[in-house]
C-alpha cells in the first residue's frame, strides 16, 4: 500500500511538473507573464468568506421569522407582534445584505422576486394579500408558493405587521385567516431562503473554477466581470433604487416620493440602504480573505491613485450614512434632512464613478449584448 | 481552489479551445453548417462566417455595426444588414469571404437590421424608418439580380418595422412593427413611448397591400423579433417600453403565437419567468417540426425552451450575455451565441459547441 501510494505520489509529481511546462508556456503564450495567477483566491475567498455567510445568515433569521410568526399567532399580543416585528427587522436587514449579490441561486433559480416583492408602485402587495384572505382557499406554504409573487416574501409580511390599517393585534384576533397567512408567508419564505443556502456551495465551485464550456463562467474575466458588475450595479441600486428615486433625485424637498422607499411601512428605509452598502464594501475588501482590493493592488493596470479614490468614496458614504438619522419616512421632506440625503446621493455616485473605472482598466468587457437594445 | 486543480483546468480547457478552433471534428466543410453573425472585437465591428467544426471562415471588419445576417437562398452570398440608425447593407461572398458590395440606403431613410429574401432569391425586402416623414415604417424591395437595385417601396401603416419573415405561402410577409419612433439626430432615444402602437402586420410582398394587422397586447410592448413555422404558426419576442414608471417592473408575457385570423395568444409561464426576462427578448426561433420555439434574452442571461402548440415553458438556461439563436436542421438542435465568444448547442441540455477566441457574438445568429 504505502509503495503503491509512494508510487501515485511520484507520478503525481512528474505530472505535476509536466503541467507546470505546459501550462507556463500556455501563460506566456495568452498572458504573457509567468506569475501565478490569483484570481481563482480573489473568486473562491469571496465565494467563501464573503458570499456564504451572508446566505447562512439570512437562512437563520428567516428560520427564526418562521418560529416567531408562529409564537405570535399561539398568542396574539403587543409584545409577541413587537418581536415579531423586530425580527422581520433582523431578517429584512439580513436580506439587504444579500440583495445587492447579482448572481448565485437567488439569480439563477430566479428566487429574488420570492424574497421580495419591490419596487411596488402599484401596492399589488396589499391588494392581492387581501384578496387572498379574503378567498376560501387554504392557507398553506404550499398555496403561496403557487401564488403571485407580490403576496409572497417580506414585503407581504411587512405589509401584515406594519400597515396601520391592518397591524392592529385584534385583527389578528378576529381573523385567524390573517395569521395562517402571516405563517405560511414566513415558512415559505425561510423555504426560499433554505434553497439558496442549499444551492450556494454548486455555484460557488463553478464561479470560483470557471471552465471554457461554462455557460456563465467560461474564463476566470467572466466571473471578474461578475463581481466588478455587481459592485457597479449594486451601488447604482442604492443610489438610484432606494435612495435616488424617493428624493426625485435631488431635484426639489417638495418633490420627494417617501412612498417610494424601500420598507416605508416599516420606516427602516435607512438601515437597509446601509447594509446593502456594507456588503458591497465587503465585496470590495474581502471580509478577511483576499478581496478585490487586494488583487487590484497587485494589478500594474490598476494604479494606486484609483484604489485610494475608491477608498476615500466608501469613507466618504460611510461617513454621510452615520450623519443621517433614521427614520427617513417622516423626514424626507424637511429641508435640512433632504440636503443631507442629496449629498448622500453625490457620494454614493462618486463611488459608482471611481468602481465603474475598474473594468476597463483590466480589459474587461461587463456584457456586450446585455448592455444593448434593438 | 489548489494551484494544481488551476493548472489542470487552465490544461482542460486549452485542450477542449484548441479542439474546438483546430477542426477535429470528423464532418466536412460541405456538410457542416455555416454560422453567420456580426461580431465585434475590441471597437471594431465584424461580419463574420463561422463553420462548425472548422472554426472562422471569415472575418471582415465593417464601418457600421450589424444587427441581423441571411443568406440568400441558392447562392454563396450573404447580407449583413446595419442596425439601426444604420445605412448599409453588407453583401458578402461566403465561399470568398469577401465583401462583395455595399448597398445604400436612400436619403434619409436608415435601416433598422433586419430584412429578407424572397424563396427564389431574387428579391430582397428591408424595413426602413423615413425618419423626415415622423418616422413612418417603409419596406423598401431590392433586386439582388440586378445588383440590388433598388426597385420599389411600400408603407407599413406604422412606426418603427423591425424583424420580418416570409410565411409558408412564399407571398405574404409579417412585420413586427415595433412601434416607437426614433431620429438618427437623437441617437437611439425614443421618441414616442407615450403614445406608442406597436403590432404583427402582414403584407403582400407584391402588391403591398397590408391584409392583416393584429395589436400588441399591451400598450407599452414593443413587438420585435419574430420566427414563422412551417406550419405558418407565427411567434413573436416583445420588449416592454415605458418612460411613466422605468422601475415598475412588468410582470405579463413577452412572448405570443399568432395563428390564422385569431389576435396574439400569450405564451404561459409563471410571473417570475417572465421577471426574469428583464422587459426583453432577442430573439426567437423554431425548429423545422413545428414543436418547439427557443427565445433568448441577454439581459436575463436566459435561454427559454418552449413547447409551441400550447406555448408552455419547458426549460431555462442561464447563459451570460446570449442573443443570437438559430436552428440547424441537419442535427436537429438548436444554437445559441453569446457576447463570450461561445456557441451552444439548445436541447434537454447546454453543450458547448466552439468558443471563438476575442469575439462578442452581436445580437442575431443565422444559419447558412
Amino acid at each position: 500500500m504505502i509503495n503503491r501510494d509512494k508510487e501515485k505520489l511520484e507520478e503525481g509529481l512528474t505530472m505535476g511538473r509536466l503541467n507546470w511546462l505546459l501550462v507556463a508556456l500556455f501563460s506566456v503564450l495568452l498572458v504573457g507573464c509567468s506569475k501565478a495567477p490569483t484570481e481563482p483566491k480573489l473568486l473562491a475567498d469571496t465565494a467563501n468568506q464573503v458570499i456564504s455567510p451572508l446566505y447562512a445568515e439570512l437562512n437563520s433569521q428567516t428560520q427564526q421569522l418562521f418560529q416567531q410568526s408562529q409564537a405570535f399567532c399561539q398568542a396574539p399580543s403587543e409584545q409577541t407582534q413587537q418581536q415579531l416585528q423586530q425580527q422581520w427587522r433582523d431578517t429584512m436587514n439580513a436580506w439587504a445584505r444579500v440583495q445587492p449579490i447579482g448572481f448565485g441561486p437567488v439569480e439563477t433559480g430566479n428566487l429574488r422576486w420570492k424574497i421580495q416583492f419591490w419596487p411596488d408602485r402599484k401596492d399589488l402587495t396589499s391588494k392581492k394579500t387581501e384578496a387572498l384572505i379574503r378567498s376560501d382557499e387554504a392557507l398553506t406554504a404550499e398555496r403561496v408558493a403557487a401564488a403571485s409573487v407580490s403576496v409572497q416574501g417580506l414585503a407581504a409580511l411587512e405589509y401584515l405587521l406594519f400597515d396601520e390599517r391592518v397591524k392592529a393585534v385584534s385583527f389578528y384576533q378576529q381573523n385567524s385567516r390573517r395569521c395562517e397567512l402571516l405563517q405560511a408567508i414566513a415558512e415559505r419564505v425561510h423555504q426560499v431562503t433554505q434553497q439558496v443556502e442549499d444551492e450556494w456551495p454548486d455555484f460557488a465551485a463553478k464561479f470560483a473554477q470557471p471552465s471554457v464550456d461554462s455557460p456563465l463562467y467560461p474564463d476566470n474575466k467572466a466571473a471578474l466581470a461578475e463581481l466588478l458588475n455587481t459592485l457597479v450595479v449594486g451601488v447604482e441600486v442604492v443610489k438610484r433604487n432606494k435612495l435616488g428615486l424617493p428624493i426625485a433625485n435631488g431635484a426639489n424637498a417638495q418633490h420627494a416620493k417617501p412612498y417610494r422607499l424601500e420598507a416605508w411601512r416599516s420606516q427602516y428605509s435607512l438601515a437597509l440602504m446601509r447594509a446593502s452598502t456594507e456588503t458591497l464594501e465587503q465585496l470590495y475588501r474581502g471580509n478577511g480573505g483576499f478581496g478585490l482590493s487586494a488583487y487590484l493592488q497587485e494589478q500594474d493596470a490598476v494604479d494606486d491613485a484609483l484604489l485610494g479614490a475608491i477608498d476615500e468614496a466608501f469613507a466618504a458614504v460611510n461617513t454621510q450614512f452615520a450623519a443621517i438619522e433614521a427614520p427617513l419616512f417622516t423626514q424626507i421632506k424637511q429641508p435640512e434632512y433632504y440636503a443631507q440625503l442629496t449629498n448622500l446621493r453625490q457620494r454614493l455616485d462618486l463611488l459608482q464613478r471611481q468602481l465603474a473605472k475598474l473594468p476597463e482598466k483590466l480589459d474587461i468587457s461587463l456584457g456586450f449584448n446585455s448592455n444593448d437594445g434593438d | 481552489m489548489q494551484r494544481r486543480q488551476f493548472l489542470q483546468l487552465a490544461m482542460a480547457s486549452s485542450a477542449l479551445a484548441l479542439s474546438a478552433l483546430s477542426g477535429c471534428s470528423s464532418r466536412s466543410s460541405k456538410e457542416s453548417p455555416l454560422l453567420l453573425s456580426g461580431a465585434d472585437k475590441g471597437n471594431e465591428h465584424t461580419v463574420s462566417g463561422w463553420q462548425l467544426g472548422q472554426g472562422e471562415r471569415f472575418r471582415l471588419t465593417v464601418e457600421q455595426r450589424v444587427h441581423a445576417p441571411l443568406m440568400r437562398p441558392g447562392s454563396h452570398e450573404a447580407v449583413y444588414v446595419a442596425r439601426r440608425p444604420g445605412t448599409v447593407i453588407y453583401v458578402v461572398d461566403v465561399k470568398a469571404g469577401q465583401i462583395k458590395q455595399q448597398v445604400l440606403a436612400e436619403k434619409q431613410r436608415h435601416f433598422y437590421g433586419h430584412a429578407v429574401f424572397s424563396n427564389d432569391g431574387r428579391w430582397l425586402y428591408v424595413p426602413e424608418n423615413a425618419y423626415a416623414e415622423g418616422g413612418r415604417g417603409k419596406l423598401a424591395v431590392y433586386d439582388a439580380a440586378a445588383n440590388y437595385q433598388r426597385v420599389q417601396e411600400f408603407d407599413l401603416g406604422g412606426i418603427g418595422p423591425h424583424q420580418l419573415a416570409l410565411m409558408p405561402d412564399g407571398l405574404t410577409l409579417v412585420v413586427a412593427m415595433g412601434g416607437i419612433q426614433t431620429h438618427p439626430d437623437l441617437d437611439r432615444e425614443k421618441l414616442n413611448l407615450a403614445t406608442m402602437q406597436s403590432a404583427l402586420v402582414f403584407v403582400d410582398r407584391l402588391s403591398g397591400k397590408i391584409t392583416q394587422r393584429f395589436d400588441a397586447p399591451h400598450q407599452h410592448l414593443s413587438l420585435r423579433h419574430l420566427d414563422v413555422a412551417p406550419d405558418g404558426t407565427v411567434v413573436v419576442g416583445a420588449q416592454f417600453q415605458t418612460a411613466a414608471n422605468p422601475d415598475q417592473p412588468y410582470t405579463g408575457p413577452l412572448v405570443f403565437s399568432q395563428r390564422g385570423a385569431e389576435p396574439l395568444k400569450a405564451f404561459e409561464a409563471q410571473e417570475r419567468d417572465w421577471l426574469a426576462q428583464h422587459h426583453y427578448i432577442a430573439s426567437v426561433v423554431i425548429n423545422r417540426a413545428s414543436t418547439l420555439a427557443l427565445t433568448t434574452t441577454p439581459r436575463g442571461g436566459r435561454v427559454n425552451l418552449w413547447q409551441l402548440e400550447q406555448g408552455i415553458l419547458l426549460r431555462s438556461f442561464p447563459v451570460r450575455d446570449v442573443a443570437g439563436a438559430g436552428y440547424l436542421a441537419d442535427q436537429n438542435q438548436f444554437v445559441v451565441s453569446n457576447g463570450l465568444g461561445q456557441l451552444f448547442a439548445v436541447s434537454d441540455e447546454l453543450q458547448l459547441l466552439a468558443q471563438a477566441p476575442a469575439t462578442r457574438w452581436d445580437n442575431h445568429l443565422s444559419i447558412g
